[in-house]
């Protein structure tokens, strides 16, 4: 049965932003290497160089120490930073697993929105390798 | 300025393997250099000064972390952690000490002070 994202944490360079946090994806995509050779009847395909990021969409806070002050720094700098998302804030496990990798912060937009909305700061975390997942 | 350790056989700044040292590496020096497994970074003491917690401690607590000078200077610029001195240094803590370490590098740290966490 689906379960309904319900507290999911999420941690930027060591901090934890789960609570500012509106939406979360994690993204993982491979590219679609085409092997077809002479003689086949259909393309044939393998998986090639991954391609993963994680998308968030932050409740912008611009207070110290809050989201501003942590992806601003980590943009301006273009700082190599790990990204990790868990489904809950409950201990990693089998139905509880954690996604980890090394990120650059290539997106990063500190305000989104029309007048009377929430001020939102969508955020691309594009990695750096590829994406771990942990159910321990 | 970061503290590391040699861990391969070719010197590193006149450096042997094993030997502890402080330097100021750029930090894209400093990424080849871990990259290529020469150094790791000695975990350094620090508290969570900013109101979000930091590799799982709360605002007010103590870590070890092993963080590279891009990722340091980051959480310093945000207001989140400051450096804080050994504990050796600084006598009977009167501190909190918190446990249950995260890695949040790819660094290699080696054992950390008793009941603090590394990174």
């Amino acid at each position: 049965m689906g379960k309904y994202i319900a507290n999911p944490t999420i941690t930027v360079n060591g901090v934890d932003l789960s609570d500012h946090a509106r939406a979360v994806e994690i993204n993982q995509s491979a590219a679609d290497v085409d092997t077809t050779c002479m003689g086949e009847t259909g393309v044939t395909r393998m998986q090639g160089l991954r391609d993963e990021s994680f998308v968030v969409t932050w409740a912008q806070d611009f207070a110290a120490s809050k989201v501003d002050a942590t992806l601003n720094a980590l943009y301006t700098a273009g700082t190599a930073h790990t990204v990790v998302v868990k489904a809950t804030s409950a201990a990693v496990s089998a139905t509880n697993p954690k996604w980890t990798a090394t990120c650059v912060l290539l997106d990063y937009n500190p305000i989104a929105g029309s007048p009377g909305d929430l001020t939102e700061a969508p955020t691309t975390f594009k990695v750096s390798g590829i994406i771990v997942r942990a159910e321990a | 300025m970061n503290t590391y350790r040699v861990t391969s056989g070719a010197e590193v700044v006149d450096h042997k393997e094993g030997a502890v040292f402080d330097h100021d590496f750029s930090p894209e020096v400093e990424a080849d250099l871990l990259a290529a497994g020469r150094i790791v970074i000695e975990p350094r003491r620090y508290k969570v000064v900013g109101s979000s917690s930091v590799n799982e401690t709360a605002p007010g607590g103590f870590f070890l972390g092993a963080f590279t000078r891009g990722q340091e200077a980051a959480l310093l610029a945000g207001g989140h952690i400051e450096r804080a001195r050994p504990i050796a240094a600084a006598g009977k803590p009167t501190d909190t000490a918190t446990t249950s370490p995260t890695p949040i590098t790819t660094t290699t740290v080696s054992p950390a002070a008793a009941g603090e966490k590394e990174s």
